[in-house]
């Protein structure tokens, strides 16, 4: 089965600690191209901390990463999202000195290539940069519909369309692997509903293969193909949605949460 | 995009401005206090590119312009190399020395550079003032040559001033012009998220070393120009003291503001001057005013005028943002 794979994203024996805490115990951890692949688990299971280790964010102490057939273990963040791995965060990191537009003009950075000299003299390839990064992004703005939010400063943006806007600065460089961090966390229904359906054209119209980390189990049994269990820093569980949510492991392991807090 | 047109008519608007001064007030005492407000401002600019933009913090920036100076003055009076490839000189040791500066300490997390700088300013002043057969000690050296330019002379003070303010304006447009860029977008974010960036394909450390070498050379573009008008040099003007003046000129201008570093520096240059007449409190107004500055302008001197120009004008239409 894993062979006839064909898998984006392939983690071996990943071991992250921090201090005494064992993050991540020995995680293996495939992503399918193509495939919409949940990561769940109770609260400090390691699903940001996986997510850390594969753009590159954290180092993991043992293990290895490879994206599309590389081994990019050792490759700084920045070169792993030119190359194409790129995420959201559970804690928006948006650019709050910035509007909403150039917050998305900022995610098309590697796609528009002109240098320090044609900015500082402005030069046809400097405006040409320009215009194409200006035509990225107001697609991207018109795609998770914020276009008429376009100048307005990002600080000034409802929590909701903020997660939007994370979003669609990730989608802006275009990525061929997206890693979204819980971003369904404090989304009402309308807008989680709506949130669903983005990630679905995501991987649809764009082609990327998505990793959603997230604890609304509906929008994960809705729009994922496969689920891959964290506890503990320990997969637990890798299968289809429906399969999942009759494991037994994973009944417990979400019950034994239950019952701690 | 970004008001390109409107940032060329500023500029121009700004030109037009410093070279009509001179007639307004037609005092050379006071041509030379706007003169080295001026060359002040071109050190601002480029550090409110480092701090106001970027977010890097430089408590050291008087030793660049330091630098440049005492290159170019101890390489065309002592050495009587010729005064173009002096001045280029002084420039490039400016540089130099920050990329030097700059790699190690900015591929750390958190405000190393600050500490760096700090350091490295007062070794420099140390240096200026204890290697006396190189630059004079204490006391400086003089005898310094007057800036040439294709044989023209910059003999009076006004056509100094002319020249100083042709490069200023340069230099903010050259800056507003990297601002509105995917570079200047760059800097922003490093300036909020470095996490951010990262993932947004920025190479953070790159950046920074850039900006930072960036703002050395505007230090050393001013420390040049400062030297071959004063035909003089002494340690004096390149202190710790003086690096914090200019941190202060960004912050009360404003910002990530290319304009608030030009009105800042110009406003803490010609203050002392106004206030020469009351000696002895002079200090302590200096340190109230600056006070009351910051507590009423907390996005400094040009946010200010930005506030009361969005005030006086409520309903500015969404057109003007754009071109
Ligand atoms: N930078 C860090 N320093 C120390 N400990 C950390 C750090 N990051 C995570 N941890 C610890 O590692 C464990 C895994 O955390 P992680 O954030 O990966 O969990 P998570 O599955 O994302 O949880 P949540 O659902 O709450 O977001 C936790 O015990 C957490 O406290
Ligand atoms: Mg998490």
């Amino acid at each position: 089965m894993q062979q006839a794979r064909n898998d984006i994203l392939s983690c071996r024996g990943l071991v992250v600690n921090f201090g005494g805490v064992q993050a991540l115990r020995s995680v293996d951890f495939a992503v399918e191209t193509g495939s919409i692949t949940a990561l769940i688990g109770p609260n400090g299971a390691g699903k940001t901390t996986l997510l850390n280790v594969v753009s590159g964010l954290v180092n993991a102490d043992q293990g290895t990463v490879k994206f599309r057939e590389q081994d990019i273990t050792s490759l700084p963040p920045h070169k792993r999202a030119v190359s194409g791995v790129v995420r959201t965060f559970q804690n928006l990191e948006i650019f709050y000195n910035m509007s909403v537009l150039e917050n998305v003009m900022t995610g098309c950075h590697r796609r528009i290539r002109y240098s320090v000299v044609d900015s500082l003299l402005k030069t046809p390839r400097y405006w040409g940069g320009e215009k194409r990064c200006y035509r990225y992004a107001e697609r991207e703005l018109e795609f998770v519909n914020l276009m008429d939010k376009k100048d307005t400063p990002a600080t000034e943006l409802p929590f909701g369309s903020q997660r939007l806007l994370e979003l669609a600065r990730a989608v802006a460089s275009e990525p061929t692997l997206l890693l979204l961090d819980e971003p369904a966390a404090g989304l009402n229904i309308r807008e989680t509903g709506n949130l669903g359906k983005l990630i679905r054209r995501i991987r649809d119209e764009r082609g990327i293969t998505v990793v959603l980390v997230e604890h609304d189990m509906d929008l994960v049994m809705r729009i994922s193909d496969s689920v891959t269990v964290l506890n503990f820093g320990e997969v637990i569980a890798q299968d289809v949605p429906l399969e999942i949510q009759k494991n037994p492991q994973v009944i417990a392991a979400y019950l034994g949460e239950d019952e701690d807090t | 995009m970004y008001g390109f047109k409107r940032d060329m008519l500023a500029v121009l608007g700004f030109t037009f401005f410093l070279l009509i001064i001179p007639r307004i007030l037609g005092n050379d005492y006071y041509i030379n206090t706007l003169t080295l407000s001026l060359t002040h401002a071109i050190i601002a600019v480029g550090l409110n590119l480092l701090m106001g933009y970027a977010g890097q913090v430089s408590l050291g920036h008087a030793a660049f312009y330091g630098l440049a100076a005492y290159t170019s003055a101890i390489l065309t009076t002592t050495y009587s190399v010729p005064l173009p490839l002096g001045m280029m000189s002084g420039i490039l040791v400016s540089g130099v020395v920050a990329l030097l500066i700059g790699i190690p300490t900015l591929k750390l997390k958190g405000h190393y550079l600050a500490m760096a700088t700090l350091g490295f300013g007062v070794i420099v002043y140390i240096f200026f003032n204890e290697t006396i057969e190189l630059t004079g000690g204490p006391s400086g050296f003089g005898g310094i040559s007057r800036l040439q330019v294709m044989g023209y002379r910059f003999a009076s003070d006004i056509s100094y001033y002319y020249l100083v303010a042709f490069v200023l304006a340069g230099v903010v447009l050259l800056s507003l012009n990297l601002i509105h860029s995917r570079i200047g977008r760059a800097l922003r974010a490093i300036h909020t998220s470095e996490t951010a960036s990262q993932i947004s394909g920025i190479d953070i450390a790159k950046y920074k070393v850039f900006v930072f070498v960036l703002s050395a050379l505007f230090a050393g573009v001013a420390g040049v120009l400062y030297v071959h008008n004063i035909a003089f040099v002494a340690p004096g003007s390149f202190g710790f003291n003086f690096s914090i003046e200019l941190v202060t000129m960004v912050v009360l201008g404003g910002m990530a503001n290319v304009w608030g570093a030009v009105i800042g520096a110009c406003f803490l240059s010609i203050l002392p001057e106004f206030l020469r007449v009351f000696e002895n409190i002079e200090i302590v107004l200096y340190g109230a005013i600056l006070i009351v500055f910051t507590i009423f302008l907390p996005e400094g001197i040009a946010g200010g005028i930005t506030k009361l120009f969005l005030m006086m004008k409520p309903k500015r239409s969404d057109a003007a943002g754009k071109e």
